[in-house]
């Protein structure tokens, strides 16, 4: 019995970096000791302690960026079931000690463009979203990062990197061109057995699945250090890790390495795809005979500021009224947006309508830090019936916020559908698609983002909604801050409860 | 109870337990990338076979059955078998793992306990478990030799794992 060894390998095992004859050694242990494996049990449950208090503290969106995003959170659970309590869930994510010591991991560099990128589960990254240190693996496509330090980086699918802080990153496979400008210089690249330190360049490493790296030098010098080299390329060059460390001198083949304007082209050419697929499945969305008010913002009369009401059988008073708001780009370039900023800014209408179970769907993007109240939508009439859709700020949430759809009850109570932590700190200056469908015969609602159901909870009475005057991006008639800031390029309100099937599809048709 | 509403309860146990289910995957494979896949395939498989489940059985119990067989499945694409438990150690190990909801109280406890930590010692903590990097990425981070950060490693879980019963033992004089 020698539990100081076993413990040493118990955390072999548990750090993840054990050799074949400890891991013999390991196994005959705790198949021959039911002491050893109790021994085993609670090592491990410090290990699992550890892990879990600091991936909590590790507060994360419904954002993408690999491990970042939906994986370490609990929504993929809350949105494969839609539970009824899936604030419950969504507070067990987002739930940190006050009295926390560590902090979230650092924001080190920023998506400028992706062109065709497919994350390794399915996550989606959109220009602008900022990294966290951790790994990225891309599967195919092209995605151009800026390092806070100034270093660009592009990535061709497939590829890891695993960016480690603002001026260092381990390419743990594929290929990546590194553009450093002189403000950065000093920017490194690791890979297995070689420490890639800029010079004022532009240089290409190839890291294949066999794990010898290759660097190319297009211009400048880099300094290449290893076990048993030091010493710098230049424009031109290129080297391969050899043996034991070694550089073994290759021909350079700058061509083969991914360029920013590669990116730039491929990344144009998709978004206009995308846009003309919005544009089909939006003429098609706006035959549905349901529709209460369908805005696209396309045909928009700017002169104006009229903003025309798509819905097949619209009334009159369904066209918007732009009162404040700039126009601006939307989803894509040439989509046509609304901009909001300030009180004033708001769009006014009269769908003149009452209803029972309604779906409203969003595209918007919010442009900045969650921490004051963002409305939505509202209709302005005071009393029973009276509606908000809006961004409740929670500062006990570190920068996280909660979603809330609110009907005034008959008894001229407000009714809330709160969903804490709906939206983290990192959605701002991503477009999402926001759902709510509200149900008051079945006194039922739910919240979706991106097409995911987030929750479901009971909703009040089965008074009607007083859809007859809403007001869109403001509250209206307050002082208290309370306006959207950010873009919306697409409202639809349906007379209908639609299920999460067709609002997944139309998330993936309008994604951008 | 209908299906629908025995799956719906399923489901909730396993959101409730989950922090409990990763920690044996977690354990079993010594792998935190690979454990997030495993949970996932868990969840799908418990959520498909969730009327099978006794509402009055120990969930947790029921939920390591699955894990287990998807730790082997998982294990069994390993390369290395360094890499890899036989799957009669992983029988014997599961058949032994505590099953007991995760304790949150622990969770309570640890910022004060990290915060006990050398600056440096703490600094490794948080590389491995918040950040999630191996020894080996620790140890060219902080220009350390690997065996140098295992041992920082093994002490701190020493460490933390005294400071975290001695605070659930109760308020010290």
């Amino acid at each position: 019995m020698n539990d100081e060894r076993l413990i040493f390998l118990i955390d072999r095992h548990l750090d993840g970096e054990m050799s074949t004859a400890e891991r013999e050694e390991l196994a005959a242990r705790l198949l021959n000791s039911a002491a050893d494996r109790t021994l085993f049990w609670a090592r491990a449950e410090t290990h699992i302690v550890l892990h879990e208090g600091l991936q909590r503290q590790s507060v994360e969106a419904p954002a993408p960026a690999e491990r970042n995003g939906w994986r370490r959170s609990a929504w993929w659970v809350a949105a494969a079931a839609c539970l009824v309590f899936g604030a419950m869930v969504i507070w067990q994510h987002w739930a940190a000690s006050p009295a926390t010591i560590v902090t979230a991991r650092p924001e080190v560099a920023v998506v400028q463009q992706t062109a065709g990128a497919r994350w390794r589960n399915g996550e989606e990254t959109q220009a602008g979203d900022r990294l966290q240190t951790g790994t990225l693996r891309l599967e195919a496509g092209l995605v151009r990062l800026r390092f806070f330090s100034g270093a660009s980086v592009v990535l061709q699918g497939p590829a890891e990197l695993d960016i480690k802080s603002p001026t260092v990153a381990l390419v743990k496979r594929g290929r990546v061109t590194a553009t450093v400008p002189p403000v950065a210089e000093g920017f490194t690249l690791l890979t297995e057995g070689w420490r890639l330190v800029d010079r004022g360049t532009v240089f290409g490493v190839n890291v294949p699945d066999n794990g010898k790296a290759e660097l190319h030098v297009l211009s400048g010098k880099v300094d290449v250090q290893g076990a048993t080299v030091a010493r710098s390329l230049t424009t031109g060059q290129a080297a391969r890790l050899g043996r034991d460390g070694a550089l073994v001198e290759l021909t350079a083949a700058p061509e083969s390495f991914p360029t920013e304007r590669d990116v730039f082209a491929r990344a144009a050419t998709q978004q206009s795809e995308r846009l003309i697929g919005w544009r089909e499945s939006s003429q098609r969305a706006a035959q549905d005979p349901s529709l209460l008010l369908y805005y696209d913002f396309e045909k928009a009369d700017h002169d104006q500021g009229l903003i025309h009401n798509l819905a097949p059988a619209a009334v009159k008073g369904g066209d918007g009224v732009l009162v404040g708001g700039e126009w601006a780009e939307g989803r894509w370039p040439g989509k046509n947006a609304v901009e909001f900023r300030r009180v004033g800014d708001l769009i006014r209408t009269l769908p003149q309508a009452q209803l029972q179970v309604a779906t409203f769907v969003a595209w918007v993007r919010f442009d900045a830090p969650l921490d004051q109240r963002q409305t939505l939508l509202l209709s302005p009439k005071v009393g029973p019936g009276q509606v908000y859709w809006l961004v409740w700020p929670e500062h006990r949430l570190d920068q996280a916020a909660a979603l809330t759809f609110v009907k005034t009850e008959q008894s001229g109570r407000d009714r809330h559908a709160l969903v804490h932590g709906a939206l983290g700190a990192t959605v701002v200056g991503r477009w999402l698609q926001l759902v709510v469908v509200a149900d008051a015969t079945g006194g039922k609602i739910r919240h979706f983002i991106n097409g995911l159901c987030i929750s479901e909870q009971n909703f009040g009475d089965a008074l009607p909604l007083d859809l007859n005057e809403l007001v869109i991006g403001n509250w209206g008639y307050t002082r208290e801050p309370s306006s959207f800031i950010g873009r919306m390029d697409e409202l639809a309100i349906y007379r209908r409860a639609l299920g999460s099937a067709e609002l997944a599809r139309l998330y993936e048709e309008g994604k951008p | 109870m209908n299906v629908a509403a025995t799956q719906q309860q399923v489901l909730q146990l396993f959101v409730r337990h989950q922090a409990r289910i990763k920690g044996f995957i977690v354990s079993l494979l010594g792998d935190f990338a690979a454990a997030e896949d495993v949970l996932q395939e868990t969840f799908l498989v418990v959520q498909r076979k969730a009327e099978s489940f006794d509402l009055n059985g120990n969930f947790i119990a029921w939920a390591f059955q699955i894990a287990r067989f998807q730790v082997m499945k998982a294990q069994a694409q390993r390369q290395r078998a360094a890499d890899r438990f036989s799957n009669e150690v992983i029988e014997a190990l599961a058949a032994s793992a505590p099953v007991e909801p995760f304790d949150e109280a622990k969770l309570a406890v640890l910022p004060g306990c990290l915060g006990k930590l050398a600056p440096q010692a703490r600094q490794i903590v948080q590389l491995f478990y918040q950040h999630e990097h191996k020894p080996r990425e620790i140890a060219r981070l902080l220009d350390w030799t690997p065996a140098a950060v295992s041992v920082a490693l093994s002490r701190a879980r020493t460490f933390l794992r005294q400071c975290i019963e001695h605070q659930l033992a109760g308020p010290q004089p």
